[in-house]
């Protein structure tokens, strides 16, 4: 018996700073689904969390969403204040954090929100609303 | 109660620029759970040896797997952070307080990008000047005034060392280089040249270390524990002997003591060759020669193949590579590898006993700041 004749390499993860930007390709989320056990990640996983197996799909998780909280950022370091970011539940379990662009009056828990392009890029607003 | 190493796993050891700690160290774990047999899930406690990783460095590598709730650990004891780590887990099962902990050791050294290690600054000799290579250069420059010996001697070891890393698939360097090319390479410490002096690299290994009962039910390829010690640097501000370091010598004398075992007993040792000068001054500490022999050692053949004990038959850490962290558990998926008689075509025939040793760290008045040695036996 002889070590795995494979050598193992390390998880080259240029592609996981380019999975966050595929929650901007064509408007919508991209993650990924577990081909075992069906449980659904974002970012996209090499390996599922709940069985660890390897066989993993590249899914859209769609644009829509429920706004689960929500917070105007007015001190950070290494970016302009003020902004709003919130955590959006997003359909088949996942929750991803992203940026708000809701009017003050319209934001609350649990409003419905959807991915669309603005003045200042991609981020939620309210369902059918406009920015 | 006995602890059993039952898997190990590690990536190649390289510059992986484009992998974070968690990159580097997931496929190890992955690799070592699989060896082992066992799933994430049944792991009841883990321990991650880092040093330049930031906070949280086994929780972020537990997150991305889906593990956690149990106990993580994460160990900052420079180059002995890896040995360190397995120390812990080894604790863990030898209470009886786990029966399968997984310890990993992992470190990224290509985020500095070139040059010496960085050490804290508030150290006085740091101060002064010193960096990593100064230390071990000013060891050999010692060791070249008493022992009569000559820089063709230093080169000697990495040029068995790199001869040794060129079969090893996961080593940093592959080929192999010759006294010439060696002594030649551009200084860094003098008389210390390049190719005398461990590569910058990235790396991750991890092992699972299981209870009696568990090793019984897994049936599979296991190695035992047969000591596991860990030594802190004695500050001693007199006439310190730089070729005797006493954190090392303590460490070997505690372990031999808990194996029950003595130096002629040792089949391979995975050793802390940083730099040429570290092995010679090794071969001596660790006993493995009388002290005053470590030259004519190395230069009868004992420390390679077809020797009385192979030293670094993985490479070492001259061409296996260095990634602070994770050498140590670099050092004991080697040694699982070798007795559990896996290790392809640089098998150490026969091999059924070996030492790792890791020891490091920079500090004012002391050798070193830590050193951790362990014993495995085969099972």
């Amino acid at each position: 018996m002889e070590q795995s004749s494979q050598v193992i390499e390390p998880w080259v993860e240029a592609d996981v700073r380019e999975t966050i930007a595929t929650m901007e390709n064509e408007g919508k989320v991209v993650g990924s689904v577990c081909d075992d056990c069906g449980l659904a990640a974002f970012p996209p996983v090499r390996v599922c969390r709940n069985c660890q197996r390897p066989n993993q799909t590249l899914t859209s998780l769609g644009d829509r969403g429920t706004l689960y909280s929500y917070t105007t950022v007015h001190v950070a370091s290494g970016r302009p204040v003020p902004y709003t970011v919130g955590y959006i539940d997003l359909e088949r379990g996942v929750r991803i954090l992203g940026p708000l662009a809701i009017p003050e009056d319209q934001i609350a828990c649990d409003v419905p929100v959807a991915l669309t392009q603005g003045e200042s890029g991609w981020a939620f607003q309210i369902e059918g609303g406009q920015s | 109660m006995t602890a059993y190493v039952v898997g190990g796993g590690m990536i190649k050891m390289g510059r992986h620029h484009d992998s974070s700690y968690v990159g580097l160290a997931a496929p190890a774990v992955l690799e070592a759970l699989a060896v082992a047999g066992i799933s994430l899930s049944e792991v009841g406690s883990v321990a991650c040896g880092h040093s330049f990783g930031g906070p949280l460095v086994g929780q972020r590598i537990m997150s991305r797997l889906g593990g956690g709730h149990v106990p993580v650990t994460n160990i900052d004891n420079a180059c002995s952070s890896g040995g360190t780590a397995l120390r812990t887990a080894i604790q863990d099962v030898e209470s009886g307080r786990v029966d399968i902990a997984l310890a990993i050791g992992v470190d990224s050294l290509t985020q500095f990008g070139k040059g010496t290690l960085p050490l804290p600054e508030a150290d006085i000799e740091t101060e002064s000047g010193l960096v990593m290579p100064a230390l071990y250069a000013m060891r050999a420059r010692r060791f070249l005034h008493e022992r009569g010996a000559t820089v063709s001697d230093l080169a000697a070891v990495s040029v068995k060392n790199r001869k040794h890393g060129s079969i090893n698939p996961y080593a940093q360097f592959s080929s192999e280089v010759t006294e010439e090319q060696v002594l030649s390479s551009r200084p860094v410490a003098d008389p210390l040249t390049l190719l005398q002096c461990c590569p910058t690299g990235d790396g991750a290994a991890a092992t699972i270390v299981v209870s009696e009962a568990v090793r019984r039910r897994l049936g599979g390829p296991a190695v035992k524990v047969i000591a596991s010690v860990l030594h802190s640097g004695e500050y001693e501000g007199g006439y310190r002997d730089m070729l005797s370091p006493q954190i090392s010598a303590a460490s070997a004398k505690d372990a031999y003591e808990m194996a029950g075992v003595g130096p002629e007993d040792i089949d391979m040792v995975e050793l802390h060759d940083a730099f040429t000068i570290a092995e010679l001054v090794y071969y001596e500490t660790l006993g493995l020669c009388e002290q005053g022999e470590a030259v004519p050692f190395l230069r009868s053949g004992a420390t390679t193949y077809g020797g009385s004990v192979v030293v670094n038959p993985s490479g070492g850490l001259l061409s296996r590579g260095h990634p602070v962290g994770a050498t140590g558990m670099a050092q004991v998926v080697e040694a699982f590898w070798q007795l559990t008689k896996q290790a392809g075509p640089r098998q150490v025939e026969g091999a059924t006993m070996a030492m790792t040793h890791v020891t490091g760290g920079g500090i004012a008045g002391l050798d070193h700041g830590a050193c951790s040695i362990h014993i495995l036996e085969s099972a």
